[in-house]
């Protein structure tokens, strides 16, 4: 029986192919130094489209069925290494250059000659992984649920006319609740796409304070970097320099958490924090007050109806608690009074 | 400096392949994770809250009953996360009659669950069941972290229940210069957090958590693929990345009261807090007090800790430094020989039960 190969020993095989090409690539060589660069191009390339095609698929519950692992704790351990490892490798082609530069001459090197030696967007792309920052990311998913509900119910009212009274209610639902978003508003007026602009309005501030924080980010990041220069090449001076990859990462790491501890314990840093998270919450809670209204013909309890209900039980479990006291105190007195 | 080559950017990027398979294989071939194993029995039940009874294998005491208080942020079995690294099995070897405080898991329903609702609520009865269950009039509490600070604040609030007072970890002061945690606290809209979500969401805890050491969870996955075909370690690991993750949510009103009132106003320290309508004086502590503080601790910095032996009345209190960091007093390696013995020393010295 045919089974399909699930992503994981796609992975595995993928990964073991790739370490015996690389093994026999070496076993090989024989060219001059400049096809051997070419070559380690080649296979940085491919470690790193490797590693993209199994964040993708770890990324994508479809694609994603088959777990070989016994519990989750297991598989989000696995997706914590192919991330912690994304970071090492990255960082390891980033600082490529400047090894390269500093093996000629390592006093040579000031902060200036390293940035010009590091890639701008690699090096932001970087610290925003670290961060785990992907503002495109959100907002694309965001807009997307309320685009695919709109399709969907346009859709199904299509496939069965004979029930277009049902679809009818939905899909009028579906309007009033998402056509700020998408200004298709009834009469073109402005108080129904109000929601609308205020939403847009929320994200565009949100959007810069984001950006605002990445700048704090970034700026904290190149004061490490250029620090760990400055420790290279005091190393090398003092016949101390680092002598793999590994014992670089340990000072580096080193360096640049001492360096974000500084900016997070600054005013500036929890005042942005705090704000960026309270826009998120605005943000959000517009969408599901949207939500509600798309979801008002349906036979569900929303989120906002349950409110009274939760605070009923609440009251309703307090009486019930003083009335226990009260009898537990009673039944004291009662035994007391006995003896 | 680093030598760099063709063949040593090979060699570091088929090393790092290999370590990922061989975690990949290793981590399939992890069985279900085990933790808070110890043996205990249910004795108590209140609505989702239940009070645990650990017994040991004589079923001998030497104390009169301890109640141990954890924090509601993560889950109380970090103490008992493995058979050779439990501070319960360890207390219990110590011959404490020992009772836990399971806070569970809140659902949405528990949003209006306040400070008072589990101090003067669950605590007091869990506190009263046991008094009753034990025949003994007088219960030793033992808080950690948040559970140490509503252990505090219960003790202030019914001297006459609590026989002898142990804080481990427990913030007390929130205004301390190394408490990063309180800086960013200071600028939280709890009031739209709590509006918005009700419970406060364990991952969103998480988070803070995390960033309070930036760099740690990358160091942590790179350093154990170097141990990944080590199965021992790697299990090890993975207890503690479950019950990491393990995160409950916050009871909405009780997360308000305690960010708003402790960590932006600091009134426990100010003498200004109040529950029930009672002001909370620390003054009323008068019973005997073993402060314990991890010299290494980053949640919870020292000082905030420290300050409370100079804030209760007691003449019989000790204040002890152990090395390591907020967890690592609990299940770091010289923990499992020193916290629990001496902890059981000191209550031996102070008991009637010998």
């Amino acid at each position: 029986m045919e089974t399909t190969e699930n992503v994981f020993d796609a992975w595995i095989k993928n990964s073991n192919k790739m370490m015996n090409d690389w093994k026999k690539m070496a076993d090989q060589w024989n060219g001059g130094q400049e096809n051997m660069w070419q070559n380690m191009g080649d296979v940085q390339k491919q470690w790193m489209d490797n590693y993209q095609s199994m964040m993708n698929n770890m990324n994508n519950p479809f694609a994603n069925q088959f777990n070989p692992f016994t519990d989750n704790t297991s598989r989000e351990a696995f997706f914590n290494m192919l991330r912690s490892t994304d970071v090492y490798t990255r960082l390891f082609q980033l600082w490529q250059p400047v090894f390269s530069q500093m093996q000629n001459n390592a006093n040579a090197m000031n902060p200036e000659e390293l940035w010009k030696m590091i890639d701008p967007a690699h090096f932001r792309s970087f610290v925003d992984k670290l961060f785990g920052i992907d503002q495109h990311a959100m907002m694309n998913s965001f807009m997307d649920q309320f685009r695919r509900s709109g399709q969907f119910f346009n859709s199904m009212w299509q496939m069965n006319p004979g029930m277009s009274n049902w679809y009818t209610d939905v899909f009028r639902s579906a309007q009033a609740g998402f056509s700020p978003y998408f200004s298709q508003t009834n009469n073109g007026s402005r108080p129904t796409s109000a929601p609308f602009w205020e939403e847009i309005e929320t994200w565009g501030k949100y959007v810069s304070k984001m950006n605002e924080m990445q700048a704090m980010l970034y700026k904290a990041s190149m004061s490490a970097w250029e620090k760990v220069l400055k420790s290279l090449s005091e190393r090398s001076a003092a016949g101390q320099p680092l002598n793999n990859f590994e014992d670089f990462y340990s000072e580096w790491s080193s360096i640049n958490e001492k360096e974000y501890l500084d900016l997070f314990n600054t005013q500036e840093y929890a005042a942005l924090q705090a704000e960026l998270l309270d826009l998120q919450i605005k943000i959000t809670r517009s969408c599901e007050k949207q939500m509600e209204t798309f979801l008002q013909p349906f036979p569900v309890v929303l989120r906002s109806q349950m409110e009274d209900v939760y605070k009923m039980n609440h009251e309703l479990r307090t009486r019930i608690n003083e009335l226990e006291s009260m009898i537990e105190e009673l039944k004291e007195q009662i035994r007391t009074k006995a003896e | 400096m680093i030598q760099l080559s063709p063949e040593a950017i090979l060699t570091e990027l088929s090393q790092t392949t290999e370590k990922l398979v061989k975690g990949y294989e290793a981590l399939k071939k992890v069985q279900a994770l085990e933790i808070g194993t110890s043996t205990k029995s249910v004795v108590w039940r209140k609505d989702k809250v239940e009070l645990f009874h650990y017994t040991s294998a004589t079923g001998a005491t030497r104390t009169s009953p301890v109640l141990l208080v954890y924090a509601m942020v993560n889950r109380h079995n970090m103490m008992d996360i493995q058979s050779d690294k439990s501070f319960i099995r360890n207390l219990v070897a110590e011959g404490l009659d020992l009772y836990l405080i399971n806070w569970s898991y809140p659902g949405p329903e528990d949003k209006y669950i306040t400070m008072e609702n589990y101090i003067n609520g669950y605590i007091n009865d869990a506190v009263d069941f046991i008094r009753r269950h034990t025949a003994e009039p007088q219960v030793t509490l033992m808080g950690v972290c948040q559970g140490g600070t509503f252990s505090v604040i219960y003790s202030a609030l019914h001297p006459k229940k609590v026989r002898s007072l142990v804080t481990l970890v427990t913030p007390i002061d929130f205004h301390t210069e190394k408490d990063l945690l309180s800086k960013w606290a200071k600028y939280l809209n709890v009031d739209a957090m709590v509006d918005h979500y009700g419970n406060i969401p364990g991952k969103l805890l998480n988070i803070a958590f995390e960033n309070l050491k930036p760099m740690l969870k990358t160091n942590k996955y790179v350093s154990i693929l170097n141990a990944a075909d080590q199965e021992t370690q790697l299990t090890n690991f993975l207890r503690m990345e479950y019950w990491i993750a393990d995160s409950p949510d916050q009871a909405g009103a009780c997360f308000r009261q305690f960010i708003k009132e402790l960590y932006q106003q600091n009134k426990l320290v100010k003498g200004t807090f109040e529950l029930g309508g009672r002001t909370v004086n620390l003054k009323n502590i008068g019973m005997p007090l073993l402060n314990i503080y991890a010299e290494a601790d980053h949640l919870v910095p020292p000082d905030s800790s420290i300050a409370l032996n100079d804030l209760v009345a007691s003449a019989d209190k000790t204040l002890t430094k152990f090395s390591g960091g907020h967890i690592g007093v609990f299940v770091g390696s010289k923990s499992q020989k020193e916290l629990a013995p001496g902890i059981g020393a000191w209550l031996r010295e102070r008991s009637t039960h010998v």
